[in-house]
Protein backbone atom coordinates (compact mmCIF):
# COMPACT_ATOMS: atom_id res chain seq x y z
CA UNK A 1 0.00 0.00 0.00
CA UNK A 2 1.83 3.05 -1.22
CA UNK A 3 0.38 6.46 -0.74
CA UNK A 4 0.70 7.14 -4.43
CA UNK A 5 -2.17 4.77 -5.25
CA UNK A 6 -4.81 6.95 -3.77
CA UNK A 7 -4.37 10.06 -1.67
CA UNK A 8 -7.11 9.00 0.71
CA UNK A 9 -5.33 5.76 1.55
CA UNK A 10 -2.47 7.86 2.75
CA UNK A 11 -4.68 8.94 5.61
CA UNK A 12 -4.15 5.50 7.16
CA UNK A 13 -0.53 6.36 7.99
CA UNK A 14 -1.17 8.87 10.73
CA UNK A 15 -3.67 6.49 12.26
CA UNK A 16 -0.98 3.82 12.39
CA UNK A 17 1.54 6.34 13.68
CA UNK A 18 -0.70 7.49 16.47
CA UNK A 19 -1.10 3.91 17.58
CA UNK A 20 2.67 3.54 17.73
CA UNK A 21 3.08 1.25 14.75
CA UNK A 22 6.40 1.72 13.05
CA UNK A 23 5.78 3.06 9.56
CA UNK A 24 9.30 4.30 8.90
CA UNK A 25 9.75 1.82 6.05
CA UNK A 26 7.41 3.91 3.95
CA UNK A 27 9.56 6.99 4.35
CA UNK A 28 10.56 7.42 0.70
CA UNK A 29 7.05 7.02 -0.64
CA UNK A 30 5.64 9.41 1.90
CA UNK A 31 8.26 12.05 1.22
CA UNK A 32 7.48 11.94 -2.48
CA UNK A 33 4.10 13.39 -1.63
CA UNK A 34 5.56 16.47 -0.04
CA UNK A 35 5.11 18.47 -3.23
CA UNK A 36 1.41 17.75 -3.32
CA UNK A 37 -0.78 20.83 -3.72
CA UNK A 38 -3.38 19.35 -1.39
CA UNK A 39 -3.20 21.02 2.03
CA UNK A 40 -4.32 17.97 4.00
CA UNK A 41 -1.75 15.68 2.43
CA UNK A 42 0.95 18.28 3.02
CA UNK A 43 -0.01 18.46 6.67
CA UNK A 44 0.09 14.69 7.04
CA UNK A 45 3.48 14.47 5.35
CA UNK A 46 4.79 17.13 7.72
CA UNK A 47 3.49 15.18 10.71
CA UNK A 48 5.28 12.11 9.38
CA UNK A 49 8.47 14.11 8.83
CA UNK A 50 8.43 15.51 12.33
CA UNK A 51 8.15 12.01 13.72
CA UNK A 52 10.81 10.23 11.66
CA UNK A 53 13.27 12.91 10.53
CA UNK A 54 15.67 12.38 13.41
CA UNK A 55 16.12 8.71 12.60
CA UNK A 56 16.50 9.33 8.84
CA UNK A 57 18.34 12.66 8.60
CA UNK A 58 19.67 12.12 5.07
CA UNK A 59 16.28 11.40 3.62
CA UNK A 60 14.77 14.28 5.54
CA UNK A 61 17.29 16.63 3.99
CA UNK A 62 15.99 15.70 0.57
CA UNK A 63 12.70 17.32 1.40
CA UNK A 64 14.16 20.54 2.79
CA UNK A 65 14.27 22.08 -0.66
CA UNK A 66 10.55 21.67 -1.17
CA UNK A 67 9.81 22.97 2.30
CA UNK A 68 11.90 26.06 1.66
CA UNK A 69 9.95 26.67 -1.53
CA UNK A 70 6.72 26.45 0.47
CA UNK A 71 7.98 29.25 2.68
CA UNK A 72 7.18 31.65 -0.13
CA UNK A 73 3.77 30.21 -0.93
CA UNK A 74 0.76 32.52 -1.36
CA UNK A 75 -1.23 30.75 1.34
CA UNK A 76 -0.33 31.88 4.87
CA UNK A 77 -1.16 28.45 6.31
CA UNK A 78 1.29 26.74 3.96
CA UNK A 79 4.02 29.21 4.92
CA UNK A 80 3.35 28.74 8.61
CA UNK A 81 3.30 24.96 8.31
CA UNK A 82 6.56 24.97 6.39
CA UNK A 83 8.27 27.11 9.02
CA UNK A 84 6.86 24.92 11.76
CA UNK A 85 8.17 21.70 10.26
CA UNK A 86 11.54 23.24 9.48
CA UNK A 87 12.02 24.36 13.05
CA UNK A 88 10.72 21.02 14.31
CA UNK A 89 13.15 18.85 12.38
CA UNK A 90 16.04 18.20 14.71
CA UNK A 91 18.83 18.03 12.14
CA UNK A 92 21.71 20.35 13.08
CA UNK A 93 22.73 20.92 9.46
CA UNK A 94 19.65 22.95 8.66
CA UNK A 95 19.79 25.26 11.67
CA UNK A 96 21.21 28.03 9.50
CA UNK A 97 18.36 27.63 7.04
CA UNK A 98 15.87 27.77 9.86
CA UNK A 99 17.30 31.03 11.16
CA UNK A 100 17.13 32.54 7.70
CA UNK A 101 13.54 31.35 7.42
CA UNK A 102 12.67 32.90 10.79
CA UNK A 103 14.26 36.20 9.81
CA UNK A 104 12.21 36.23 6.66
CA UNK A 105 8.98 35.34 8.42
CA UNK A 106 9.11 37.90 11.23
CA UNK A 107 8.30 40.59 8.70
CA UNK A 108 5.59 38.57 7.02
CA UNK A 109 2.26 40.27 6.41
CA UNK A 110 0.26 37.51 8.02
CA UNK A 111 0.02 37.44 11.81
CA UNK A 112 -0.23 33.64 11.74
CA UNK A 113 3.19 33.31 10.14
CA UNK A 114 4.72 35.80 12.58
CA UNK A 115 3.26 33.87 15.49
CA UNK A 116 4.74 30.65 14.11
CA UNK A 117 8.07 32.43 13.76
CA UNK A 118 7.99 33.37 17.46
CA UNK A 119 7.37 29.75 18.43
CA UNK A 120 10.05 28.64 15.98
CA UNK A 121 12.53 30.83 17.83
CA UNK A 122 11.88 28.85 21.00
CA UNK A 123 12.19 25.54 19.18
CA UNK A 124 15.34 26.65 17.42
CA UNK A 125 17.00 27.71 20.63
CA UNK A 126 16.44 24.40 22.35
CA UNK B 1 20.39 18.27 20.20
CA UNK B 2 24.02 18.25 21.39
CA UNK B 3 25.13 19.97 18.19
CA UNK B 4 22.43 22.55 18.69
CA UNK B 5 23.68 23.22 22.20
CA UNK B 6 27.11 24.09 20.89
CA UNK B 7 25.61 26.50 18.39
CA UNK B 8 23.53 28.23 21.02
CA UNK B 9 25.64 31.39 21.63
CA UNK B 10 25.93 32.18 17.93
CA UNK B 11 22.33 31.26 17.33
CA UNK B 12 21.22 33.60 20.09
CA UNK B 13 22.86 36.57 18.38
CA UNK B 14 20.99 35.75 15.20
CA UNK B 15 17.66 35.15 16.88
CA UNK B 16 17.54 38.20 19.14
CA UNK B 17 17.08 40.81 16.37
CA UNK B 18 14.14 38.80 15.01
CA UNK B 19 12.74 38.61 18.52
CA UNK B 20 13.05 42.35 18.85
CA UNK B 21 10.98 42.86 15.71
CA UNK B 22 8.33 40.46 16.98
CA UNK B 23 8.11 42.14 20.39
CA UNK B 24 7.10 45.39 18.74
CA UNK B 25 4.25 43.80 16.89
CA UNK B 26 0.71 44.98 17.51
CA UNK B 27 -1.16 41.71 17.18
CA UNK B 28 -1.85 40.17 20.62
CA UNK B 29 -1.30 36.57 19.48
CA UNK B 30 2.13 37.44 18.11
CA UNK B 31 3.14 39.42 21.18
CA UNK B 32 2.22 36.65 23.60
CA UNK B 33 4.34 34.15 21.64
CA UNK B 34 7.15 36.67 21.39
CA UNK B 35 7.09 37.21 25.17
CA UNK B 36 7.25 33.46 25.71
CA UNK B 37 10.23 33.34 23.35
CA UNK B 38 11.87 36.25 25.20
CA UNK B 39 11.43 34.47 28.51
CA UNK B 40 12.96 31.33 27.07
CA UNK B 41 15.81 32.72 25.02
CA UNK B 42 17.04 35.96 26.57
CA UNK B 43 15.43 36.85 29.89
CA UNK B 44 18.42 39.04 30.75
CA UNK B 45 17.59 41.45 27.90
CA UNK B 46 15.13 43.69 29.69
CA UNK B 47 16.19 46.48 27.35
CA UNK B 48 14.15 44.78 24.61
CA UNK B 49 11.00 45.41 26.60
CA UNK B 50 11.45 49.15 27.17
CA UNK B 51 9.79 50.19 23.94
CA UNK B 52 6.89 47.74 23.75
CA UNK B 53 6.02 47.99 27.48
CA UNK B 54 2.96 50.19 27.08
CA UNK B 55 1.61 48.32 24.09
CA UNK B 56 1.98 45.04 25.98
CA UNK B 57 -0.02 46.50 28.87
CA UNK B 58 -2.73 47.69 26.50
CA UNK B 59 -2.95 44.39 24.64
CA UNK B 60 -3.11 42.38 27.86
CA UNK B 61 -6.88 42.23 27.67
CA UNK B 62 -6.97 41.14 24.06
CA UNK B 63 -4.59 38.23 24.40
CA UNK B 64 -5.81 34.70 24.90
CA UNK B 65 -5.69 33.32 28.43
CA UNK B 66 -2.36 31.55 28.16
CA UNK B 67 -0.84 34.59 26.55
CA UNK B 68 -2.07 36.69 29.45
CA UNK B 69 -0.33 34.35 31.89
CA UNK B 70 2.96 34.63 30.04
CA UNK B 71 2.62 38.39 29.69
CA UNK B 72 1.91 38.91 33.39
CA UNK B 73 4.88 36.79 34.35
CA UNK B 74 7.16 38.71 32.01
CA UNK B 75 5.80 42.08 33.10
CA UNK B 76 6.32 41.21 36.78
CA UNK B 77 9.89 40.27 36.03
CA UNK B 78 10.44 43.46 34.05
CA UNK B 79 8.86 45.74 36.64
CA UNK B 80 10.85 44.20 39.48
CA UNK B 81 14.00 44.86 37.53
CA UNK B 82 13.37 48.28 36.08
CA UNK B 83 11.04 50.21 38.40
CA UNK B 84 11.40 51.62 41.87
CA UNK B 85 9.26 50.18 44.59
CA UNK B 86 5.90 51.97 44.52
CA UNK B 87 4.91 53.88 47.65
CA UNK B 88 1.61 55.43 48.50
CA UNK B 89 0.73 58.54 50.52
CA UNK B 90 1.03 57.84 54.24
CA UNK B 91 -2.61 58.38 55.09
CA UNK B 92 -5.72 59.52 53.25
CA UNK B 93 -6.02 62.50 55.61
CA UNK B 94 -2.65 63.78 54.54
CA UNK B 95 -3.59 63.50 50.93
CA UNK B 96 -6.85 65.39 51.46
CA UNK B 97 -5.38 68.07 53.69
CA UNK B 98 -3.30 69.48 50.90
CA UNK B 99 -6.14 69.45 48.44
CA UNK B 100 -6.97 73.11 48.64
CA UNK B 101 -3.43 74.35 48.96
CA UNK B 102 -1.67 75.61 45.91
CA UNK B 103 1.49 73.97 44.84
CA UNK B 104 0.90 70.92 46.99
CA UNK B 105 3.26 68.08 46.22
CA UNK B 106 1.96 64.71 45.32
CA UNK B 107 3.29 62.49 48.08
CA UNK B 108 2.71 59.26 46.19
CA UNK B 109 5.55 58.18 44.02
CA UNK B 110 3.60 55.88 41.75
CA UNK B 111 5.20 55.79 38.36
CA UNK B 112 2.62 56.58 35.62
CA UNK B 113 3.76 53.52 33.66
CA UNK B 114 3.05 51.38 36.69
CA UNK B 115 -0.38 52.93 37.01
CA UNK B 116 -1.05 52.01 33.39
CA UNK B 117 -0.14 48.42 34.15
CA UNK B 118 -2.40 48.31 37.21
CA UNK B 119 -5.27 49.82 35.27
CA UNK B 120 -5.08 47.35 32.39
CA UNK B 121 -4.40 44.39 34.63
CA UNK B 122 -7.53 45.14 36.66
CA UNK B 123 -9.55 44.57 33.52
CA UNK B 124 -8.53 40.92 33.70
CA UNK B 125 -10.26 40.49 37.02
CA UNK B 126 -13.39 39.16 35.41
CA UNK B 127 -11.58 36.57 33.37
CA UNK B 128 -13.14 33.13 33.05
CA UNK B 129 -9.83 31.49 33.66
CA UNK B 130 -8.89 30.93 37.28
CA UNK B 131 -5.23 30.75 36.32
CA UNK B 132 -5.40 34.33 35.10
CA UNK B 133 -6.99 35.57 38.34
CA UNK B 134 -4.41 33.77 40.47
CA UNK B 135 -1.62 35.18 38.29
CA UNK B 136 -3.19 38.60 38.75
CA UNK B 137 -3.12 38.23 42.52
CA UNK B 138 0.51 37.23 42.32
CA UNK B 139 1.26 40.21 40.10
CA UNK B 140 -0.40 42.66 42.46
CA UNK B 141 1.28 41.12 45.47
CA UNK B 142 4.68 41.37 43.84
CA UNK B 143 4.63 44.78 42.26
CA UNK B 144 1.72 46.83 43.58
CA UNK B 145 1.37 48.75 46.83
CA UNK B 146 -0.85 46.97 49.40
CA UNK B 147 -3.83 49.22 48.78
CA UNK B 148 -4.53 47.50 45.47
CA UNK B 149 -5.06 44.09 46.97
CA UNK B 150 -8.58 44.63 48.39
CA UNK B 151 -9.84 45.21 44.87
CA UNK B 152 -8.50 41.84 43.76
CA UNK B 153 -9.65 39.69 46.64
CA UNK B 154 -13.36 39.51 45.73
CA UNK B 155 -12.47 37.87 42.41
CA UNK B 156 -10.29 35.38 44.22
CA UNK B 157 -13.18 34.56 46.52
CA UNK B 158 -15.41 34.09 43.51
CA UNK B 159 -13.03 31.37 42.32
CA UNK B 160 -13.39 29.51 45.58
CA UNK B 161 -16.95 28.68 44.58
CA UNK B 162 -15.74 26.46 41.77
CA UNK B 163 -16.22 22.91 42.93
CA UNK B 164 -13.34 21.42 41.00
CA UNK B 165 -10.51 19.84 42.96
CA UNK B 166 -7.89 20.98 40.52
CA UNK B 167 -8.78 24.67 40.81
CA UNK B 168 -9.65 24.67 44.50
CA UNK B 169 -6.21 23.84 45.81
CA UNK B 170 -4.27 26.67 44.13
CA UNK B 171 -7.12 29.09 44.84
CA UNK B 172 -7.17 28.24 48.52
CA UNK B 173 -3.39 28.39 48.76
CA UNK B 174 -3.47 31.83 47.22
CA UNK B 175 -6.21 32.94 49.60
CA UNK B 176 -4.14 31.68 52.49
CA UNK B 177 -1.06 33.56 51.33
CA UNK B 178 -3.04 36.76 50.83
CA UNK B 179 -4.77 36.43 54.18
CA UNK B 180 -1.51 35.80 55.99
CA UNK B 181 0.04 38.91 54.53
CA UNK B 182 -2.91 41.21 54.97
CA UNK B 183 -5.33 39.84 57.57
CA UNK B 184 -7.03 43.15 58.30
CA UNK B 185 -8.51 43.96 54.93
CA UNK B 186 -8.92 40.39 53.78
CA UNK B 187 -11.01 39.47 56.82
CA UNK B 188 -13.92 41.50 55.44
CA UNK B 189 -13.95 39.42 52.31
CA UNK B 190 -13.22 36.07 53.88
CA UNK B 191 -16.72 36.13 55.33
CA UNK B 192 -18.05 35.47 51.87
CA UNK B 193 -15.84 32.42 51.43
CA UNK B 194 -17.87 29.25 51.57
CA UNK B 195 -16.91 28.35 55.10
CA UNK B 196 -17.60 24.66 54.85
CA UNK B 197 -14.58 24.15 52.68
CA UNK B 198 -12.60 22.26 55.27
CA UNK B 199 -9.30 22.55 53.44
CA UNK B 200 -9.84 26.28 53.35
CA UNK B 201 -10.37 26.38 57.09
CA UNK B 202 -7.35 24.22 57.74
CA UNK B 203 -5.13 26.31 55.53
CA UNK B 204 -6.41 29.57 56.97
CA UNK B 205 -6.06 28.26 60.49
CA UNK B 206 -2.47 27.39 59.83
CA UNK B 207 -1.62 30.79 58.53
CA UNK B 208 -3.59 32.87 60.99
CA UNK B 209 -2.42 33.81 64.43
CA UNK B 210 -4.68 32.62 67.26
CA UNK B 211 -6.18 35.99 68.12
CA UNK B 212 -6.90 37.01 64.56
CA UNK B 213 -10.03 36.48 62.54
CA UNK B 214 -11.45 33.00 62.12
CA UNK B 215 -14.24 32.33 59.65
CA UNK B 216 -17.54 31.24 61.16
CA UNK B 217 -18.51 27.61 60.69
CA UNK B 218 -21.80 26.96 59.02
CA UNK B 219 -23.34 23.95 57.38
CA UNK B 220 -23.18 23.45 53.66
CA UNK B 221 -26.91 22.66 53.30
CA UNK B 222 -27.64 26.06 54.75
CA UNK B 223 -25.71 27.63 51.94
CA UNK B 224 -27.84 25.82 49.37
CA UNK B 225 -31.00 27.25 50.94
CA UNK B 226 -29.27 30.55 51.28
CA UNK B 227 -28.52 30.80 47.63
CA UNK B 228 -31.30 33.20 46.84
CA UNK B 229 -30.15 35.73 49.37
CA UNK B 230 -27.57 38.29 48.56
CA UNK B 231 -24.15 37.27 49.78
CA UNK B 232 -22.66 40.68 49.55
CA UNK B 233 -25.24 42.40 51.74
CA UNK B 234 -23.17 44.98 53.57
CA UNK B 235 -25.34 44.88 56.69
CA UNK B 236 -24.43 41.24 57.19
CA UNK B 237 -20.74 41.83 57.02
CA UNK B 238 -19.61 43.33 60.28
CA UNK B 239 -16.11 43.95 61.43
CA UNK B 240 -15.31 41.04 63.69
CA UNK B 241 -11.86 41.99 64.75
CA UNK B 242 -12.88 43.33 68.12
CA UNK B 243 -14.76 40.14 68.91
CA UNK B 244 -13.17 36.78 69.48
CA UNK B 245 -13.83 33.17 68.72
CA UNK B 246 -17.28 31.86 69.57
CA UNK B 247 -18.71 35.32 70.11
CA UNK B 248 -18.48 35.87 66.39
CA UNK B 249 -20.88 33.14 65.56
CA UNK B 250 -24.53 33.72 65.02
CA UNK B 251 -25.01 37.13 66.58
CA UNK B 252 -26.86 38.43 63.59
CA UNK B 253 -28.53 35.25 62.47
CA UNK B 254 -30.26 32.75 64.73
CA UNK B 255 -30.26 29.93 62.21
CA UNK B 256 -26.57 30.35 61.77
CA UNK B 257 -26.12 30.13 65.53
CA UNK B 258 -28.08 26.90 65.70
CA UNK B 259 -26.08 25.41 62.89
CA UNK B 260 -22.85 26.55 64.47
CA UNK B 261 -23.76 24.86 67.70
CA UNK B 262 -24.46 21.66 65.85
CA UNK B 263 -21.18 21.91 64.07
CA UNK B 264 -19.42 22.63 67.31
CA UNK B 265 -20.98 19.50 68.82
CA UNK B 266 -19.98 17.32 65.98
CA UNK B 267 -16.41 18.60 66.11
CA UNK B 268 -15.90 18.12 62.42
CA UNK B 269 -13.14 19.53 60.28
CA UNK B 270 -10.56 19.22 62.97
Amino acid sequence: MTPRCHPLRFLAYPQLMSRGTDVSSYFTSVIQLIASPNLEIKKLVYIYLLRYAESNPDLALMSINTIQKSLTDKNQIVRAMALRVMSGIRVPLISGLVIIGIQRCVTDLSFFVRKTAAIAIIKCYE
Amino acid sequence: MLANASLDPGMKQDLVPSLQVLLEDRVPAVISCALAAWEHVCPERTDLLHRPYRSICRLLVEMDEWGQLVAMRVLTFYVRRCFNKPTEPESPQDANANFYEDGAEDTSSLDPDLVILYKFAMQLLHSRSSAVVIALVRLFQDIAPPSYLPRIIPSLIRLSRIRSQSTLYPVLSTIAVVASQDPVSSSYYLLTVDPLLCPCQTVLRQTHRPNSYRPPQTRYPRLISDRGKSRSNPTRIKPLLQKRGSQNRGRSDTSRRQMCNEMHDRKSCR
